[in-house]
Parts: C-alpha cells; sequence; structure tokens
C-alpha cells in the first residue's frame, strides 16, 4: 500500500477543476447561448410552460401592469394586455411562431439556395447567368415591400408567411454556396476525382458540398436573426400569421397605442425579438470565426 | 506542318500503350458581354505526337507555359482536344463506348503538383485512397481495407495512417499518399504532372526513388511533365522537348541529353546547373521571352529567340529530321 502511495498523482481539489473546464469555455457566447437555448426550449414546449391560455383572457383582468409593477398581481407575471390576455403566455407562444417560421423558411431557403448555388457555380455558362440574375432581381426588390404585396394578393397564412420569407432568405445562400463552389472546382481533388471517372453528382456531393457547410452554417444563424425580425416586421404590419395567434410583431403592434398606459404590452415581446435576434447575431459572428481555420489558431 | 507525326522508332520491342497523334488544343479568347465574339485562338497545344510504352517513361519538358500541363490535361480527359487523336492499346479514346471509356479512365491514372490541392481536406485517407476503387471495382469492404492498407506500406505509410485526414500530413507524405491513390486502381499509365517540384528539395530525391520502385512492381508507364531536366534525365527512357505548344526534339533519354541537337534543347540545358561546379559548359543564353501562344511566329517558333537563325527559319516550318534511331528534331540546322 505504502508503494502505491508513492504513484497517487495528487488531484486538484474538485472545484478548481470545475473552474479549470470552465474556463475552457471564457471566450464562448455564452449569454447569447443562454438566451437560444431558451428561445428554442421555450418555443418546443410553450403548452407546457406557459401559466395561461395566449388565447383568452378576461377583460376585467385587462391592462394589468406586471407583477413587480403597481396593482401587479403574481397570476400575470408580466402584466396583461388590452384584452386581458397574460402577456408570459403570449410571448412564450410568440416564441414557438417565431421558431416555427424561422425554422422553416430556412430550411426550405436553404434547400433551394443550395441547389441553384451548386448548379450556377458548378455549370457556368447561361444557367449560372440566368440564375444570378434572378438573384441580382430579387436583392433589388424590397422585402417588406414584396412581402405585403404577395400578402394582399394571395392571403394572410402560415404557409404565404414561410413562402415569401423563403424567397427572401434563398438569394443570399445561392451567391455564397455559388462563390465557394466556383473556387472549389478549381482544386486539384476534384480534376483528380474526375480522372477517378467520378460522376457529376458524386463530385457534387462528396467533394464539393462538405467544402460548403461551414459557411452554410454560419450564413444560417446570421440569416435567422434577419427572419425573426422579418416576420415581427410582417405582423407589426398586420401581415403576418393571422390573430388571435400570438406573434411577436402583432403583440408589440398591439400595444402602439397604449404606450401611455399600458406600456408593457409592447416592450415585453419588443424585448424578446431584440434578445433573440441580438443573441442570434453574436452567436453567429462567434461561430464564423471558429470554424474559419484562419482564425482558429488565435483561440 | 511541323507535327513529328509517323515516329519511326523501333528501338524497343515493348508495346505502346498510350499514343498521341496531332494532339492540338486551342482555346477560344472571346469578347463581349452578351453576345460573345471569339477574337482569336491561344494556342496553348499545337501539334504533339508521342508515345508511351509499357512499363517505360517518356518525360516531356519545356518552360511553364509550353502546353505541357495541357497535353496532360487532355490524356486524362479533362480537356477535350481541339484536333488529333489520343489512342489506348490502339483503341481511339474519341470513339470509345462508355463501357471503354470507363476502363480508360481506371486505366491512366494522375498525381499531380500540389498536394496540398489534390486531396480532398475533408476525407479520411481511407477514403481519398480507396475512391477510385470504389468508383471502378467491385470490391467488398474488406478487399478495400486490405488494399488500402498495402498501399500505403507501398508507398512507405502505414496501414494506422488511413484513419488520418490530409491536413496531418507533410507535403511528402501527402505526395505519397496521392501516388497510393493513382495506384489503387492498378492503371497502366500514370500521368505525373510536375510530381516533385512543389516539395522540399531534400524530399524530391526520396519521392522520385519511390515512383521509380513502384514502377517495377506494379509495371505502371509514366507520362512525367517536368521543367526541371535533372528530373527527367534520372527517371525517363524517353524525352521530348516542347516549345510552344509543339515538340521541338524527341528522343530516348541518354542519346537526346548527350546529343541534344535542337538550339532551344541545348539552351535549356545550358540554363540548368552542372552537376559539379568545375565542369565547363557553353554559354547560351536565350534573349528575349517566350511569344504569345495567341499569335506564334511564323516559320520555326523559335526563330525569334534563336542564336543560329538562318533567313529561312522565319519563312519555313523546319521538317521532321531523324538523327539517330529514333532522336527525332525539326530544325533547319539538320
Amino acid at each position: 500500500m505504502a508503494a502505491d502511495a508513492t504513484l497517487v498523482v495528487q488531484q486538484p481539489a474538485v472545484p478548481a477543476r470545475i473552474a479549470r473546464k470552465l474556463w475552457q469555455f471564457r471566450r464562448w457566447p455564452l449569454i447569447p447561448m443562454f438566451f437560444l437555448v431558451l428561445f428554442v426550449f421555450t418555443g418546443i414546449f410553450a403548452p407546457l410552460i406557459a401559466p395561461h391560455d395566449p388565447e383568452r383572457g378576461g377583460l376585467r383582468d385587462r391592462n394589468l401592469p406586471p407583477a413587480w409593477e403597481e396593482g401587479g398581481s403574481s397570476e400575470f407575471l408580466l402584466g396583461t394586455d388590452h384584452l386581458g390576455r397574460d402577456m408570459l403566455s403570449r410571448v412564450i407562444f410568440g416564441a414557438r411562431i417565431s421558431l416555427a417560421v424561422a425554422g422553416v423558411t430556412l430550411g426550405v431557403g436553404m434547400v433551394i439556395g443550395v441547389a441553384s448555388g451548386l448548379i450556377a457555380g458548378w455549370y457556368g455558362g447561361w444557367l449560372d447567368e440566368f440564375l444570378m440574375r434572378i438573384v441580382d432581381i430579387k436583392l433589388a426588390i424590397p422585402t417588406i415591400l414584396l412581402a405585403l404585396v404577395l400578402v394582399l394578393a394571395l392571403g394572410q397564412s402560415f404557409l404565404i408567411i414561410v413562402a415569401i420569407l423563403a424567397i427572401a432568405v434563398w438569394p443570399r445562400f445561392a451567391r455564397n454556396v455559388r462563390g465557394e463552389v466556383l473556387q472549389l472546382k478549381t482544386m486539384d481533388f476534384v480534376a483528380l476525382a474526375k480522372v477517378a471517372g467520378a460522376s457529376t453528382p458524386r463530385i457534387l456531393f462528396i467533394h464539393i458540398f462538405p467544402g460548403v457547410i461551414n459557411t452554410l452554417i454560419v450564413l444560417a444563424t446570421l440569416e435567422v436573426g434577419i427572419v425573426i425580425l422579418l416576420e415581427s416586421t410582417l405582423s407589426f404590419l398586420g401581415a403576418g400569421v393571422p390573430p388571435p395567434t400570438p406573434a411577436w410583431g402583432s403583440m408589440v403592434s398591439d400595444g402602439r397605442d397604449r404606450l401611455a398606459v399600458a406600456w408593457w404590452i409592447s416592450t415585453m415581446p419588443g424585448l424578446a425579438i431584440m434578445l433573440v435576434v441580438l443573441s442570434m447575431n453574436l452567436f453567429g459572428d462567434w461561430l464564423r470565426d471558429r470554424l474559419d481555420p484562419r482564425l482558429r489558431q488565435l483561440n | 506542318m511541323t507535327t513529328l507525326e509517323a515516329n519511326p522508332v523501333t528501338q524497343t520491342t515493348n508495346e505502346v500503350l498510350l499514343e498521341a497523334d496531332g494532339l492540338k488544343k486551342h482555346f477560344p479568347v472571346t469578347k463581349g458581354l452578351l453576345v460573345s465574339k471569339v477574337t482569336g485562338w491561344i494556342k496553348a497545344v499545337d501539334g504533339v505526337s508521342f508515345q508511351v510504352r509499357a512499363g517505360e517513361t517518356l518525360g516531356i519538358v519545356g518552360e511553364s507555359g509550353c502546353g505541357k500541363s495541357t497535353t496532360a490535361k487532355m490524356l486524362l480527359m479533362l480537356e477535350e482536344p481541339t484536333e488529333g487523336t489520343i489512342r489506348y492499346q490502339g483503341q481511339e479514346i474519341r470513339d470509345a463506348n462508355s463501357e471503354q471509356r470507363r476502363a480508360y479512365r481506371s486505366s491512366v491514372q494522375a498525381v499531380f503538383q500540389d498536394p496540398w490541392s489534390s486531396l480532398n481536406p475533408r476525407m479520411r485517407v481511407r477514403d481519398l485512397i480507396a475512391e477510385p476503387m470504389v468508383i471502378n471495382l467491385n470490391l467488398s469492404r474488406r478487399e478495400m481495407q486490405d488494399r488500402v492498407a498495402k498501399l500505403l506500406n507501398d508507398v512507405g505509410l502505414s496501414s494506422y495512417h488511413a484513419n488520418l485526414y490530409p491536413h496531418e500530413f507533410s507535403g511528402g507524405q501527402r505526395q505519397r499518399l496521392a501516388i497510393a491513390r493513382a495506384l489503387s486502381v492498378e492503371p497502366r499509365v500514370i500521368v505525373l504532372d510536375e510530381p516533385v517540384s512543389a516539395l522540399d528539395v531534400s524530399i524530391r530525391a526520396q519521392i522520385m526513388n519511390l515512383l521509380m520502385d513502384l514502377q517495377n512492381e506494379y509495371n505502371v508507364s509514366y507520362l512525367l511533365i517536368a521543367h526541371h531536366l535533372a528530373t527527367v534525365r534520372y527517371m525517363c527512357d524517353w524525352v521530348a522537348v516542347m516549345y510552344l505548344g509543339q515538340i521541338v526534339e524527341y528522343g530516348p533519354t541518354k542519346e537526346l541529353f548527350d546529343n541534344a541537337s535542337h538550339p532551344y534543347t541545348r539552351a535549356l540545358m545550358n540554363a540548368a546547373l552542372p552537376s559539379h561546379p568545375d565542369i565547363e559548359q557553353e554559354e547560351m543564353i536565350l534573349t528575349g521571352e517566350v511569344p504569345s501562344p495567341l499569335n506564334p511566329p511564323e516559320g520555326c517558333r523559335f526563330h525569334p529567340r534563336c542564336p543560329f537563325v538562318m533567313e529561312r527559319c522565319s519563312r519555313d516550318i523546319p521538317e521532321v529530321t531523324e538523327l539517330a534511331p529514333g532522336h527525332i528534331v525539326s530544325c533547319h540546322l539538320y
């Protein structure tokens, strides 16, 4: 036993070890990540978390201030809106709408953008010219204007909103993917894949696409913020997901006339939008630096 | 025609595997944004003929821009020849059906100059080496793994390297991986496009020796593209000297190096450092620049820079002359 004891390396005390572990994450955007996790979590489990039904309220409880204000009630932590609906529940369910819209939009926009970027970059020629001119045209039209016109023409529904936002999102993916493909396709390993007899789909999916993924991830994180903001803007203008579904943008709009009497109706969803978009942008910036091999050595 | 057609070489009995005949590649120069107009042609390769024989090495030398790499690309079916034919075992590949093209694809492989660009950074070594086999051969996982391990050993690496990524290797090791990949489908010909130029001088000899050992072991022919004469002299059985898209001199290595005849070949050899500093060599420094392949000189393409230029050089295209068995040159001096 005595001989064994000399071999035992002194382990640092438990708190010191935990501190060392945590120190590794010192450059991680922990606060933005916390808010993003919270956002996704509340979005998914909204019905389980929300204390009240977000679409039903009593007029007797209308315009109640948040719990910490004078006249507030602990039953409605963030107060109630002009129809007596619980603000906290509405913000929680708003997260669900934003999450759903952002998720579906990015999924659709990314598939379209990546496909057209790959095709344009790989084949070049008139196909490239054609796709990139469409991208130019799209980027020249103000998204909000386009969205308002389309909503007026086609009607207001979740699917239409997603379609409009996907149209707004895909060109940036197409542009970036095309640029990456133009660079990657000149690499010798692509020529060698051809020499080995690889088919075009094989080259595109095995040799080109993996080289684009980093860019895609970063672009997607930055784009999420834009999509959420756009969706809120559309809801604010009354062209978003139709009421009474609680969307953050329309909640801000609802409280606009009552700012003097009930500031919380606009402020609470506004804060939620700001926190999510800001967190997403900070997280995206960090991710871009981290996935860029030229910057990775710095950490 | 200045092309070195109907090469009368009968010196060796080895079967001709790969044959280029009057190969040309002209790239259009276009102008205009919407309706593009061809304003000229860059004659990157302008009538080149040579033969690669079984188990032998043919070297193509020339300065940058002379069309060496474009020639290699045409043989690898990465560029379509403008004119001329490529024959593999007597079969013209332009007319080949898809089955024959497949066979050609796996019989002719390549190793490129830059080992940093020629290995996909996102694939493991195992998948990189196995890719030609996955595409061309029908092997089980087990057989594939065994072959990858054997190939890694053959190129001087170990089987445990199969799990690593390319960025974990040095330049020389990466070039070994590229060679292993090229050998994986047991090709008959490997096009080596400047295989050692990007490597550290201390590594070059290792890779050259490796290539020569593998040539014996796998009975593969090489088409070596190089601008470094010592490399060519060391590795090749045959040498073709290219200038501005044409072969100016062609012959067995020893004969060509001992009796360099074309003024351009002689100038090239003079430009290289001798193997010993005391060796005296004639001074022959070319003046001027390589003319643009967009508008090559009339007559002999070398005449504006040739120290032995005669009046007819700017007028007549030189004929092909056979100086010794297999040693041919296109110059008015002979």
